[in-house]
């Protein structure tokens, strides 16, 4: 293996090592699986609706109401099971105590405990009246097979000839990735940042430098945090995935699904983006005090992008969200932003994608130099340009 | 042979190595000496590509250096610097395994280095729990761990008790006897007196003295002549003869002795016979310079 390459893999390896085995990545993972399922189960137990019921039909009820109520349920996709109650009394008590949803009595009288569940009523409701008008239409002569062929239920269907792009749960969808992508991008990026900072403050920089390239150095620090970073919000999309499944919540998105390796895909663009910014104006600081102010440019733009698309939430079919979600420093927040509430033209997909790699390469060179100039000066935080035009460790052969 | 040619490196106005020379043979114990400022740092950082030099060569074995011979060199900096949270044993393998050893080996040599240097019950405990001077272990093992052919230490010596620098010393010759080459610093110079044979002076980004240090002395231009009484004679008793004497001069002295530099044809009976005069002679002492005698006399002041 080239010793620059096996220099970068033992690099990221005590990156990923060290991050995996401090408690603050152990907690915050826990945190963040604990925050996902809860943030989607309890939502989907508080206002989704529940897909089996027990309905107490009593001897008075209209005959075939019950059969008629099965076969209706299983149609819309519920599970319903029958109990058959003596009396009406009987039935109301197994209302009272929760033993079951609703009872059906005598005369198309349907008993509930408190509020109708909006699910289940249409179906009781569609079912008696089938039963009733089925018993009335038999009564008047017309034959049972006559009467079925006749009051056969009716399939309607809605179709929409503009997909509505503000309905409230994509917007939910949209906002929720919005926010894990800036978090996380912020996060992994500061890891990079006090990274770099440390190894100066505590100056085993100097230690590594005479062994590695600088290159090497902060590239395995920049991919091996990544890793770190990728494993825990990969986590997050597993667990998020499977909460879904398991939930299935009600309204939720169609593209739902397909947001998330779309929000890993960025996320991954995103980080090595701004990691390299975070890593190279780190090396600008000597002092952990100072790291935060180095880096303040980048927090600043970020923010900006974060508030940009607060804004671009409502606005999702503007030329600027357009523009800002093909351009690198706002693509990796705007675009899975905007394939979330709208449905995007692949090609603006591709140069969104494109341009940030583009980039991150140009990020790689200027931010490399950056490093390579600042890393072994200490002593009062640099500016950019004194760093810029400054001397280089182990670039260059010397003359 | 580590042999540096004309090296010359200047920060904005400081020059900091101004055409400076100087070789290491194989398997020597150099000292690089000299006060503070005078470049020792600067060279060293060039050793390993940490400073672009703006005109000059090094050697290694003939040869630029390069990633290649960086590998088989050891570097302990002057501003020492671990990783705070690591463990002792993991942080010496991770830095052999930098330096190109297999994990196995690396692993392997560090608690091999961690024995030797009296670290062996401190393997698992994080850097930051550890002593001042068993901090400074970990730092020597580290540029130890993957036995390099030159090593390069910047004032090892600074901040150790008197025991910890004989014990540093004897590791250094020990090194030198298995075929290390060695190269440290020291603003210190009587401390290395007799701590090591071959020194170099640095002094202004140049070296001024360079050699075997028994050589220096005796072609040192003046030797040291200390005169003590038996009795105290007063203030400056000394200038009453020492201005008719040709070729003497004094560095210091109280009401008792005097410390007096001579050439070498200075007569020293007739010196001894004048001293005799002003009282009763109880030490008559005649040796070669100290080192910082010897340096004060080659940068003139």
């Amino acid at each position: 293996m080239n010793g620059d390459v096996r220099a970068l893999v033992l690099v990221a390896r005590r990156e990923v090592a060290t991050r995996m085995r401090g408690t603050a990545f152990r907690v915050s993972t826990l945190l963040l699986l604990a925050c996902t399922v809860a943030g989607i189960a309890i939502p989907a137990a508080l206002i989704g609706h529940p897909r089996s019921f027990t309905v107490a039909v009593t001897a008075q009820a209209p005959p075939g109401a019950a059969t008629m109520a099965s076969a209706d349920a299983k149609a819309a996709g519920l599970k319903l099971t029958i109990e058959a109650a003596g009396s009406r009394a009987a039935a109301a008590r197994l209302v009272e105590q929760g033993t079951v949803t609703a009872a059906v009595a005598a005369g198309g009288e349907t008993i509930w405990k408190s509020r109708p569940d909006s699910t289940l009523q249409p179906v009781l409701n569609a079912a008696i009246q089938q039963a009733v008008i089925t018993q009335r239409a038999t009564a008047l002569g017309l034959p049972p097979a006559a009467a079925a062929r006749l009051l056969a239920p009716v399939r309607v269907t809605a179709t929409q000839l503009h997909a509505d792009t503000r309905q409230a749960g994509r917007i939910i969808v949209a906002e929720v990735g919005m926010i894990l992508l800036y978090v996380a991008i912020t996060f992994y990026g500061s890891f990079v940042l006090t990274g770099v900072v440390e190894e100066k403050s505590t100056r085993v920089v100097e230690v590594l430098l005479s062994r590695v390239r600088p290159d090497a150095l902060l590239g395995g620090k920049i991919i091996g945090i990544g890793l770190a970073g990728l494993a825990q919000f990969l986590a997050v999309a597993a667990t998020a995935t499977v909460t879904l499944l398991v939930t299935r919540p009600s309204g939720l998105p169609p593209g739902t699904y397909t947001a998330i390796p779309m929000l890993v895909a960025w996320f991954v663009l995103g980080y090595a983006f701004y990691s390299m910014l975070y890593g190279s104006l780190g090396a600008l600081a000597s002092r952990t005090e100072d790291a935060q102010a180095a880096a303040g440019p980048v927090i600043v733009v970020l923010v900006a992008i974060y508030v940009a698309a607060s804004i671009a939430v409502g606005n999702v079919g503007s030329a600027w969200v357009t523009m800002l979600s093909m351009l690198p420093p706002s693509a990796p927040i705007f675009m899975p932003l905007r394939t979330s509430l709208s449905d995007v033209p692949a090609w603006q997909v591709a140069v969104a994608v494109l341009l940030t790699l583009a980039g991150v390469y140009a990020l790689f060179r200027a931010g490399g130099r950056l490093y390579r100039n600042a890393v072994l000066r200490t002593g009062a935080r640099l500016h950019v340009t004194e760093a810029w035009h400054g001397e280089a460790v182990r670039s260059s052969v010397q003359p | 042979m580590l042999e540096i040619t004309e090296l010359a490196k200047r920060y904005g106005d400081v020059l900091a190595l101004d055409g400076c020379s100087l070789r290491v043979p194989s398997g020597h114990l150099v000292g690089l000496l000299g006060p503070n400022g005078a470049g020792k740092t600067t060279v060293m950082r060039a050793l390993f590509g940490l400073v672009q030099p703006d005109a000059g060569t090094i050697r290694w074995r003939g040869r630029p250096i390069s990633a290649s011979t960086w590998q088989r060199f050891g570097y302990m900096p002057e501003e020492r610097g671990l990783y705070p949270a690591m463990r002792v044993a993991t942080q010496i393998a991770y830095f052999g395994q930098l330096s190109g050893m297999s994990a196995r080996d690396a692993t392997a040599a560090a608690s091999r280095w961690m024995g030797r240097l009296g670290l062996a019950g401190r393997a698992g405990s994080r850097i930051d729990r550890l002593s001042h001077g068993n901090q400074q272990r970990v730092q020597l093992a580290v540029a130890l761990v993957h036995d390099p052919d030159l090593l390069v230490l910047d004032e090892p010596f600074a901040g150790l008790d008197p025991i910890a620098v004989d014990a540093l010393a004897e590791l250094l010759h020990e090194l030198c006897a298995a075929g290390t080459t060695v190269l440290f610093s020291s603003h210190q110079l009587d401390l290395v007196e007799n701590l090591c044979e071959d020194v170099v002076i640095l002094d202004k980004g140049r070296v001024v003295l360079a050699g075997l240090l028994s050589e220096l002395r005796a072609a040192a231009p003046r030797r040291r002549l200390d005169v003590t009484l038996a009795s105290d004679a007063g203030e400056r008793w000394w200038e009453r003869w020492t201005p008719s004497l040709p070729g003497v001069e004094v560095i210091e002295g109280d009401a008792r002795q005097v410390r007096l530099t001579t050439s070498r044809c200075t007569d020293l009976e007739k010196v001894l016979a004048e001293a005799t005069s002003a009282g009763e002679v109880a030490r008559f002492g005649f040796g070669p310079p100290s080192l910082s005698e010897i340096f004060r006399e080659a940068v003139g002041s």
